[in-house]
């Protein structure tokens, strides 16, 4: 694997204003990710799993530190220049599937491309494979209420992956499912990730996960504790 | 992208058919609203109209000024020239001559002699021309008891109230003991076709309406009338514009003739008076500049105060003067206290739904934060984001507005033409109050624009403040929102 950086962060810091005053969410955070990587995130509720991934993605802004993902510096780029690089280069996948209940699964899917203007012709294309690749080709003109939970988020993660992007940042993906379907989503993103040279970023809590992972950063009170390879990760 | 969002608003009844319910209600409510109310404020003055005062009426300055007492000897002579000149100058409204007169009614037995007699109010209408329409304002068809309308000169209707006083019934021959023009004494017989109840209290308790051709023949009043009653064509008293027509009128017509006729030669004012039909438009505007300006050192008529020194021998007196409906003087209470109430309910009518307009696009756009998190996480910008809402919010309300300004107009329309019957409710409640028994709405011009401001503006304001949510928050904390 290369060792391209994917995500630099310098002394992130994060605070939120409450009441009158600010409370710390993450300090002194380091971390760097290269190509084609497949870490997690880990630590208990409030340990600032989610705001981390969301000052990666651009959806929040670092109070302090520098934070370059994919060669662009986060606090130096505008808000649409942010949504740029989501829409052409990230892709997110959330805790609750957060699929547009009205659109079938093909359309759901289908969103990221439109918003890059591509052709409809290279869509279709596009879309089958990614619905083929999470295993929904026979779901594919159903909506998201008449779906099981995994299938959801199958099509979540399709959503996630079809503009094949260089980044997938991916929030407690399994918090709402039960073992099985968390197994199958952690063995269709792993496949995934040894096929197409995306990175994935998981903030997760869930034990389950941990053994899919081949790093993990482990979070407490803000903090990083611990950052580790994993010895023998689990694969499709 | 447009596709994308025009399939989403189409498929979320929430988001499309709901707002959209909601909007066109609320906007047909409105102008039904508004235009009952306006309906019910014009009925109100229309039935004053029709009975006593006109949109507009014009009478010469001394009737005016005795005009309690029926004074006859003031009356308005040569009044078709009048109408016509009238027609001529005001296309918009039409107009019909009426004599007013009072007397005593005498109903004689089979001898001839007097059975009962009793004080009479009566009216003489020009019911036979079609272009009076007075059979149509009066609507005479709905409040006859009993006969017909009239058919012929001496054809005489009589309320119930003074027929039951006087014991009188169809078929009956009634002598009207009066004056004429001339203050001659005079005896007239009509015969008794129709009897009626305006149903407006005890306005109708002495009346009794004839043909203008019968009451000038019984007062000797060939060509005369005590007033000439005029009448927007929508039936819909427009109050400016009755003063407009009124103030134009004395300006350019009656004070330019009664100056003549105090300057000159009577017979020169009475050809004007005659040729004012064959002078060009044009002519006409230039006139009254030079009229006034002639007026400008005698402003006796402008001040009626200053008509007590006036001799009687001045022929200005009979001069003809147009008088708007709210120129008498409980009228223009009334006339104004309805324009301000009107204002006021609309006012008040129109802040309630836009709240709930307001809310409700503030409540779609809430609701939907989720959404928007979603997709300004997958790359949409703000600015896309918010735009999709408000153009969303902008037609959803337009369509509403113009579906629910279609309906409400229709709705309007229909009552306007045919009415709410009200008469039950009102008889249970009293059969004393002078009130009509049926409402009608009106359709007037501002119920065609008045929906929008409710309709889209409201909603696409409320819409505005709940997607500056995506501009203010943190992205992050909309998904929140959504995972709550
Ligand atoms: N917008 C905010 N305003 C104030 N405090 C916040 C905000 N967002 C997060 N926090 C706080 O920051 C801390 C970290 O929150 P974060 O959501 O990142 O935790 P987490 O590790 O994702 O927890 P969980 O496992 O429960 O999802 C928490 O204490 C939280 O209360
Ligand atoms: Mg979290």
């Amino acid at each position: 694997m290369e060792n391209k950086n994917v995500i630099n962060i310098k002394n992130l810091v994060k605070q939120f204003p409450v009441g009158g005053n600010y409370f710390t969410a993450l300090q002194n955070i380091d971390l760097k990710l290269s190509e084609g990587e497949f870490i997690g995130l880990v630590g208990p509720s409030g340990s600032g799993k989610t705001t981390l991934l969301n000052i990666i993605g651009g959806l929040d802004s670092a109070t302090e530190g520098s934070v370059i993902v994919l060669g662009n510096s986060m606090d130096n780029t505008s808000h649409n220049e942010r949504a740029i690089i989501r829409r052409k280069h990230m892709g997110f996948i959330f805790q609750s599937y957060n699929l547009l209940p009205v659109y079938t699964v093909y359309e759901n899917v289908e969103l990221p491309l439109i918003l890059n203007n591509m052709k409809s012709t290279e869509r279709e294309k596009k879309v089958t494979q990614a619905v083929e690749w999470v295993g929904l080709k026979d779901k594919i003109n159903s909506k998201p209420a008449d779906m099981s939970g995994g299938e959801c988020q199958r099509t979540a993660i399709a959503r996630a992956i079809v503009h094949e992007p260089a980044l997938l940042l991916a929030d407690e993906p399994t918090a709402n499912l039960d073992a099985k379907n968390s197994h199958n989503i952690m063995k269709i993103l792993s496949k995934l990730n040894s096929e197409i040279s995306t990175s994935f970023v998981f903030a997760t809590h869930d034990e389950k996960i941990m053994g899919y992972l081949r790093r993990i950063v482990h979070l407490e009170d803000g903090k990083i504790i611990n950052d580790e390879k994993t010895s023998n990760p689990k694969s499709a | 992208m447009i596709k994308f969002l025009a399939k989403g608003l189409i498929r979320d009844r929430s988001r499309s058919l709901f707002p959209l319910l909601a909007i066109i209600i609320t906007v047909t409510l409105v102008i039904f609203g508004i235009g009952f109310m306006e309906g019910a404020m014009n009925n109100f003055l229309q039935s004053t109209a029709v009975i006593s005062s006109g949109h507009v009426k014009v009478v010469t300055k001394a009737y005016e000024k005795e005009s309690n007492q029926l004074p006859n000897d003031l009356a308005l002579f040569e009044t078709d020239k009048i109408i016509r000149t009238l027609y001529n100058m005001y296309p918009n409204y039409f107009w019909s001559p009426r004599i007013t007169f009072g007397g005593l009614l005498d109903v004689p037995n089979k001898n001839g002699e007097t059975k009962e007699q009793a004080p009479v109010f009566g009216i003489g209408i020009d019911f036979f021309s079609e272009k009076s329409r007075q059979v149509e304002i009066w609507e005479l068809e709905k409040y006859l008891i009993s006969g017909h309308l009239l058919k012929n000169r001496d054809d005489a209707l009589i309320s119930s109230k003074l027929a039951e006083q006087l014991n009188v019934n169809i078929g009956s021959a009634i002598t009207l003991i009066s004056s004429t023009m001339d203050n001659a004494f005079t005896t007239y017989n009509f015969n008794v076709v129709g009897i009626f109840n305006l149903n407006k209290g005890q306005a109708d308790r002495q009346m009794i309406l004839v043909d203008i051709s019968g009451a000038r023949q019984a007062l000797d009043m060939e060509d005369a009338a005590s007033e000439i009653f005029g009448y927007h064509n929508s039936l819909y008293y427009d109050d400016e514009d009755a003063v407009r027509i009124r103030s134009d009128f004395n300006l350019t017509y009656s004070d330019s003739i009664a100056q003549m006729l105090r300057n000159e030669e009577s017979y020169n004012a009475l050809s004007y008076m005659a040729g004012w039909n064959k002078i060009s438009n044009a002519e006409k505007r230039k006139l009254p500049k030079q009229r006034t300006d002639a007026l400008s050192d005698n402003q006796m008529y402008d001040n009626i105060d200053e008509w007590e020194d006036l001799s009687v021998e001045d022929p200005a007196i009979f001069t003809p003067k147009m008088i708007a409906l709210r120129d008498s003087s409980q009228l223009a209470s009334m006339v104004d206290f309805s324009n301000v109430a009107m204002s006021v309910m609309a006012a008040i009518f129109l802040v309630i739904v836009m709240v709930v307009l307001w809310n409700m696009g503030l409540m779609n756009g809430l609701r939907r934060y989720g959404e928007f998190g979603l997709r300004l996480a997958i790359g949409e910008s703000k600015g896309q984001v918010y735009r999709s809402m408000i153009i969303e919010a902008v037609l959803i309300g337009f369509v509403g507005t113009l579906l629910g300004t279609l309906l409400g107009v229709s709705l309007t329309y229909y009552v306007q033409e045919f009415g709410i019957d009200y008469s039950e409710a009102i008889n249970q409640m009293s059969s004393e109050m002078v009130l009509p028994n049926v409402f009608y709405a009106k359709v007037t011009s501002e119920l065609y624009y008045i929906g929008f401001i409710p309709g889209v503006l409201a909603t696409v304001l409320g819409t505005m403040l709940a997607g500056l949510a995506i501009y203010k928050r943190e992205m992050s904390q909309l998904f929140k929102e959504l995972e709550a």
